[in-house]
């Protein structure tokens, strides 16, 4: 993927927001860590998310209902890492080379995406080539575009139905 | 009473129908159109170069579609997924049954699947002891109450918020207060968590499958397809042919499309593409046909494979915001599914609810997919007729042909309604189903008898036409019932120096017919439409409803007739309406003025298929602003259909009604001292309407309103 501009990565941010993602700026792992909490709050790991910020990966558990805190619930944070950021739509584009990331997607009540600033691209035209690409060598890829949302009771927009009820996306410089 | 008639009394006793479907369709709208302006910005073309080229795209793939189908299935099966053709809902319920009991699965999960509605998978699995959850949170609120979706997209829009409250309340056991929405969501998501870890399988549809790289993409907004195909260790795919695209870049388009026809979204929060199973998991893909070959080898119907099922003609369309989607429509709800359903469940489904579209081709103009879905809903509509129709309907239609029985029966009906006559109308109200209009008083004198040809001009000025012959084209309706209309475009042809000359002969263009379904006796009255007009270089039509019917629905008429096509042509290319010739021959210099000079506010009513078939959406506006002082102000949905809908108004009276209803709404709310249309079927549905309401303002004809004052 080509490097971006900062007006890429602007219109990343507005398009992101706009869908109820939040936005943090890290220059290092430290702020990040900070800017979410992570220092507090216990947090499950990928090792793509691990591979952007530099955390330790999670001991991830082998089944999906491992990752539930009462039977129920899911992660307080889940950390995952994007292969790219698409400013057209303000998504983040997920590799699951390892299905324990799906649930993590799947399960986190506050899922943390940390994506490479270098790597956010302007359009999805971008990223076709990609995405075909991982289509043949890859199990699975998902563009990941704000939380879980619904508006089937009386077109009432409502986050957090059934998969994160909050996103953040960690935006690495 | 049929079981359609049931549900259509019902719908029309249900106010939450209506109320939550007209909010929805003009937030749909705004939000709608806000992001295709957009994506038109983004791309650098129009909405409909995007749909012309996503279909052709899709038109391509069905015409390489057995290679194409290969071509995913060694790409599919070569990462471990197990590929099953159903050529039968019967076989792919009964594929998905041996799948699940062979590894004694009793429980599944589902996500939003419009082909597993379609082979009823739910009744089949219960059937067989199998309990299937839906886990869209609109499905599943369906399901708890053994209801089906009235919408493609949002499952559950005919139910208002104290609705579910009482559904939630039922099957949960706890109160909720109708007002929070937030509350019931989350104990919806608290109830549904468990249902993936229970469940052996997981079922879902598919949005694309994708040839070159033999992967399923799945989109949902509510996330619930992450976990219901990852956590069970069986997933099902169950797919349409139709869902077949060659690329990732067709997936892409089609994203883009698909977000923002359906939600007004640019995508849908959760966009995943599946190319094989997890380790441990097995994935099955259930490829069904179900009709789908039958409708590609159809040349008049394949389009319709084209459909995203993003939900946008429903979105747009007036009778569906009356009846909701368990009338208008089967398992498949809005126009698509009235153009499909014969195909996948037969004729008998939809013989009833096809008579509801009122041929606005608001449907056609929003389609992401380009599909002619409004020509197509005629198509079947031919169709029932040929299968169905009364014998009173087709005497009807048989004596509308003759040109001599319309003139007897409209020439007794004018004298016996002379005595009731009040302002253009019958005194007296119109029985039963149609009281909320009045209808039109019939003159004694029609057009065609009042000295039209060679009309005198006044104030006439040069243009193309001057000193030429124009044939004026009344229209059946104009002549016989309007006939001020037929007289005052005789004073525009003149004062644009044209000879207006009436042909005695001319008839009707065959128009009530076509819509009616009787496209044989339709074929025949254009021919003699055509007969009488042939040799004319300039018609002129105060009906913009027969122009588009010739110049662009007749085409199915003259498809097996080479010489009837090419008349048909020609017509075409000689013929416009008031508004087409003031904009074309007949045009006035610069600086010419028409009507009365006064400072009147002036509504337009468009006529929906300007807008939708001929993308002249200001064109009235534009001239009034031109050519006169009135001061125009904007009438709100100026778009959307009036309800006239020409036979649809008499089988669905209480639908057309809704419709003016809502037009009404929007004119007293501009407050204009007049509407200017150019339709003369909308202008008498309109008139129709006020005059039974007590009052409102005149509804003239552009060329009435353009000829006020003059002379």
């Amino acid at each position: 993927l080509d490097p971006n501009t900062n007006g890429t990565v602007a219109r990343f941010t507005t398009n992101a927001q706009a869908v109820g993602t939040s936005i943090a700026r890290c220059s290092s792992t430290r702020s990040f860590e900070a800017a979410l909490g992570l220092e507090t709050a216990p947090c499950l790991v990928s090792a793509a998310g691990a591979q952007l910020t530099s955390l330790e990966a999670s001991a991830m558990p082998k089944t999906p209902a491992g990752l539930l805190l009462d039977g129920q619930r899911g992660p307080p944070i889940g950390v995952i890492g994007a292969l790219a950021g698409i400013a057209e739509t303000g998504s983040v584009l997920v590799l699951h080379e390892d299905v324990r990331e799906v649930w993590l997607v799947g399960l986190s009540e506050h899922l943390v995406v940390a994506v490479a600033e270098a790597t956010i691209v302007d359009t999805l035209d971008d990223c076709v080539d990609l995405l075909e690409s991982l289509g043949r060598e890859s199990k699975s890829w998902t563009l990941l575009t704000g939380p879980s949302r619904t508006a089937d009771i009386e077109r009432t927009l409502t986050i957090g139905v059934q998969g994160c009820i909050e996103m953040t996306v960690a935006v690495m410089s | 009473m049929t079981d359609f008639a049931q549900r259509y009394a019902a719908a029309l006793a249900d106010p939450n129908i209506q109320d939550g479907l007209l909010a929805f369709q003009r937030d749909w709208r705004t939000a709608r159109d806000t992001q295709i302006g957009e994506l038109e910005e983004l791309t650098g073309r129009s909405f409909g170069e995007l749909a012309g080229a996503f279909n052709a795209t899709k038109a391509a793939t069905r015409a390489h579609w057995e290679q194409l189908t290969s071509e995913f299935e060694d790409h599919a099966e070569s990462a471990g997924i197990v590929i099953h053709r159903a050529a039968t809902a019967d076989d792919a319920c009964t594929t998905i049954e041996e799948i699940l009991s062979a590894r004694g699965i009793d429980r599944v999960v589902k996500t939003k699947s419009m082909a597993t509605e379609e082979i009823h998978l739910n009744r089949h699995l219960e059937a067989a002891g199998i309990v299937p959850v839906e886990t869209d949170l609109g499905e599943w609120l369906l399901q708890l109450v053994e209801e089906h979706p009235s919408h493609l997209v949002l499952p559950a829009i005919h139910k208002r918020r104290h609705q579910i409250g009482r559904i939630l309340e039922d099957a949960l056991g706890q109160p909720f207060d109708p007002d929070d929405v937030t509350a019931m969501v989350r104990a919806a998501r608290t109830a549904l968590r468990e249902s993936f870890f229970a469940a052996g399988a997981g079922i879902s549809g598919a949005n694309a499958l994708i040839a070159s790289t033999g992967s399923v993409l799945l989109v949902t907004n509510e996330g619930n397809a992450t976990l219901a195909t990852s956590i069970p260790d069986v997933h099902i795919v169950v797919a349409g042919l139709d869902k077949l695209i060659p690329d990732t870049r067709t997936a892409v388009d089609q994203l883009r499309l698909l977000g923002r026809s359906a939600t007004g979204q640019r995508i849908t929060s959760y966009t995943s593409v599946l190319s094989g199973p997890r380790p441990g998991q097995e994935l099955h893909i259930v490829l069904v046909d179900n009709g789908r070959s039958v409708i590609a080898d159809d040349d008049a119907f394949a389009d319709a494979l084209s459909c995203i099922r993003c939900g946008a003609c429903a979105d747009v369309c007036p009778p569906y915001q009356v009846v909701g989607g368990h009338v208008f429509g089967h398992v498949y709800t809005g126009a698509i599914g009235l153009v499909t359903t014969p195909f996948h469940h037969g004729l008998d489904h939809i013989a009833e609810a096809q008579s509801l579209c009122v041929s606005c081709s608001a449907c056609t103009s929003v389609c992401p997919a380009d599909i002619p879905l409004a020509s197509q809903i005629l198509r079947v509509r031919s169709r029932v007729f040929d299968a169905k129709a009364s014998r009173a309907k087709k005497l009807a239609l048989r004596a509308f042909e003759s040109r001599r029985m319309v003139a007897v029966g409209t020439t007794l009906a004018a004298t016996l309604c002379a005595p009731f006559r009040k302002d253009g109308h019958l005194r007296v109200p119109v029985p039963g189903r149609h009281g909320w209009r009045r209808a039109p008083a019939i003159p004694i004198r029609p057009a065609r008898r009042r000295g039209l040809n060679h009309t005198a001009a006044v104030d006439r000025y040069d243009s193309d036409v001057t000193d030429g012959r124009v044939a004026l084209f009344m229209q059946c309706v104009t002549d016989r019932i309007a006939p001020e209309i037929a007289e005052a475009t005789a004073g525009i042809i003149a004062r644009a120096g044209g000879i207006v000359e009436v042909p005695e002969q001319q008839h009707c263009c065959g128009l009530p017919a076509f819509d009616a379904g009787d496209w044989a006796r339709a074929r025949r009255m254009l021919t003699q439409t055509l007969d009488v007009f042939d040799g004319y270089d300039h018609i002129v039509t105060p009906a913009p409803s027969c122009l588009v019917a010739l110049a662009h629905e007749y085409a199915p008429l003259a498809e097996d007739d080479d010489e009837l096509g090419g008349r048909l042509e020609r017509l075409s290319a000689s013929l416009v309406d008031v508004a087409g010739f003031l904009d074309g021959p007949g045009r006035p210099p610069d600086g010419t003025r028409f009507g009365t000079g006064a400072t009147q506010r002036v509504g337009i009513h468009r006529f929906c298929q300007c807008s939708n078939v001929l993308g002249r959406d200001d064109r009235l506006e534009r001239l009034l602003a031109e050519l006169t002082t009135a001061t125009v102000v904007p009438i709100a949905e100026a778009e959307v259909c009036c309800g006239f809908g020409g036979s649809s108004s008499i089988a669905a009276p209480e639908v057309s009604a809704t419709i003016a209803e809502r037009k009404l709404a929007n004119i007293d709310a501009a407050r204009v001292d007049v509407v200017v249309a150019d339709n003369p079927g909308c202008i008498l549905h309109l008139r129709g309407a006020i005059a039974a309401r007590g009052g409102g303002p005149p509804v003239l004809h552009l060329a009435e309103f353009l000829a006020a004052g003059s002379g």
